[in-house]
């Protein structure tokens, strides 16, 4: 599913003028199918409030702006959220907060459960196992445990448990790492690529990590009081030295060290993965031009 | 006398798998100790143990000569060890930022001159005097953290815990409030003990506790805990990107200081190349 905004606006409070706040002005942007998209921006750039968009949760207003996500089009009134939203999963921040039911199976079914009335009994189990598979827990030793008695990074799994088991082409992830610990991050950072894989086709993720953002995503988009202030691949992005800077963001540390190099006359190519940077440097080395 | 020290700590929260194990160390007055382990290592539980939130089962904890354990001095810990958790929102209790402030020497019975005196002098600590009459709820998360640590810091402890608070910060915020609590240590000899995941911010610590399973795993510099890439990895940790990023590239054969630790270690010696 494609994703286009055009023109796409919106404020908070809108009736009410003496408090009102502009969080998105005329935002056009793109996401293809396949897209591993990173969303950046300082806090109240207005990235959350353009995630919340894209499944429903904030409903544009037919005049300002048109968002449409494959053949679902969010301006009009009539359009089929629930389908939508199984098809757009949407992660929170801390989303092992959201946890509610009394069994890791219970809690990850209810979603499935909702989504489609009449599903059979074997499906859901079905479904449910699977899910569970995926995101790397043992479906039998976990089902019947309360969630609450689960580590902070199973938790986690199991709540990414809940929004994949509806197997959604979309996937949104508000800030996904905060919180775990280092070996956790990765692991769940691997496990999105992992999904990304199979049915997830395009994964959109929101954080103030540079580092992830550089090591995973094909394509930026940074916010900037409700604009788009920048869009492309990592490297066009932080090769913007003055711009990057002007927005008050960090670098990753593979832009930083290919920037300093730059200052020395260096050129270093390759992307900004930590991977793509050593291979690189190690090729200059060879040539013999470091 | 060392002013924190725990001496063979064990405690569990359901008498049957101990979640602490046998764990000593000493802190002493002005060091800035970072402790770092995985989820569930048993970090937050030693903050709540320091605090006497938490009473051990065995072994003893002493803060500036009083013992965690003894009931009665429950009140001369806390007016002595202030913590500031994960999320400022959970520990903000009145509606306007000086108030807030204020709870903590309120309750501790501090007389009123004392009080206006201590308010006055935690805000500006933290650079937050602007801020005083403001309503918390509509300040930034970095910004509502240091209102927390200014709420600590009312009760003239002489030990900060850092419990993850920066976790849920943007860089910015994160920046901020470590810069202040920097500052602190450094100019009025304030005693931080910082728990985090952020390898980032264990580099500047005079010492690293290295907790894993409810054990010490290690104790040392933060070049000497960095040394040990391999075994960081086995109990669920990591080495701060730059390290890893410079150990990449020694692999490789290039020529690069071992002990790299910071982006900008890692920057200069790339740039001597």
């Amino acid at each position: 599913m494609q994703i286009i905004a055009k023109n796409l606006s919106f404020t908070y409070g809108k009736q009410t003028k003496a408090v009102s706040v502009k969080a998105l002005n005329n935002v056009n942007l793109t996401i293809e199918e396949g897209d591993f998209f990173g969303i950046i921006g300082h806090t109240g750039s207005g990235k959350s409030t353009f995630v919340q968009h894209l499944n429903g949760l904030i409903r544009v207003n037919g005049k300002e702006g048109e968002l449409r996500v494959g053949e679902f089009d969010l301006a009009d009134k009539k359009c089929d959220l629930k389908t939508l939203r199984s098809k757009v999963g949407m992660v929170f921040q801390y989303p092992e907060y959201q946890l509610f039911a009394e069994t890791v199976f219970e809690d990850v079914a209810f979603g499935l459960k909702s989504f489609n009335k009449d599903i059979s009994q074997s499906e859901i189990e079905l479904r449910v196992a699977e899910a569970i598979t995926t995101v790397g827990l043992n479906y039998q030793r976990i089902k019947d445990k309360s969630p609450f008695e689960l580590s902070g990074g199973q938790k986690r799994r199991v709540a990414i448990a809940g929004v994949i088991v509806s197997r959604p082409e979309v996937l949104v992830l508000d800030e996904p790492a905060a919180g775990l610990d280092p070996v956790g991050k990765r692991e769940f950072l691997n496990l999105l690529k992992r999904l990304h894989s199979s049915f997830v086709k395009t994964i959109i993720i929101v954080s103030h990590d540079m580092n992830i953002i550089s090591e995973y995503c094909n394509k930026v988009a940074v916010f900037n009081r409700g604009e788009i202030a920048l869009v492309g691949t990592p490297q066009e992005v932080f090769a913007d030295q003055n711009k990057i800077k002007e927005l008050g963001l960090e670098f990753p540390l593979t832009a930083r060290l290919k920037l300093a190099l730059k200052n020395k006359g260096v050129e270093v190519g390759g992307d900004l993965t930590v991977e793509g940077f050593v291979t690189a440097l190690s090729k200059l080395k060879e040539e013999g031009k470091l | 006398m060392a002013l924190l020290e725990l001496k063979n700590v064990c405690f569990s929260y359901d008498k049957q798998s101990p979640v602490i194990k046998d764990v000593s160390f000493e802190v002493q007055k002005g060091e800035y100790v970072a402790v770092i382990g995985h989820n569930g290592s048993g970090k937050s539980t030693i903050a709540r143990l320091i605090n006497a939130l938490l009473k051990p089962e065995s072994g003893s904890i002493t803060v500036d000569g009083f013992s965690a354990c003894d009931k009665k001095s429950v009140f001369e810990i806390r007016k002595r060890v202030g913590v500031v958790f994960q999320n400022p929102d959970n520990q903000m209790v009145a509606s306007i930022v000086e108030d807030d402030v204020a709870f903590g020497p309120e309750n501790l019975g501090v007389p009123r001159d004392e009080i206006a005196k201590r308010i006055d002098f935690a805000l500006d600590a933290v650079g937050m005097q602007d801020f005083r009459k403001s309503a918390p709820e509509r300040l930034s998360g970095g910004q509502k953290q240091r209102i927390a640590i200014a709420g600590v810091l009312a009760l003239a402890p002489k030990i900060i815990i850092l419990d993850e608070s920066t976790a849920m910060l943007d860089p910015a915020g994160r920046k901020d409030v470590l810069r202040v609590v920097k500052k602190l240590n450094k100019e009025q000899g304030v005693t931080v003990i910082a728990i985090t995941h952020y390898m980032e911010e264990v580099i500047s610590a005079d010492r690293v506790i290295v907790i894993n399973d409810g054990t010490i795993e290690t104790i040392g510099t933060p070049k000497e805990i960095f040394a040990k890439a391999k075994r960081l990895k086995e109990i669920g940790l990591e080495l701060p990107t730059a390290s890893y990023l410079a150990n990449k590239l020694i692999e490789k054969g290039f020529r690069l200081p071992a002990d790299v630790l910071s982006d900008e270690d890692l920057e200069e010696a790339l740039c001597k190349l």
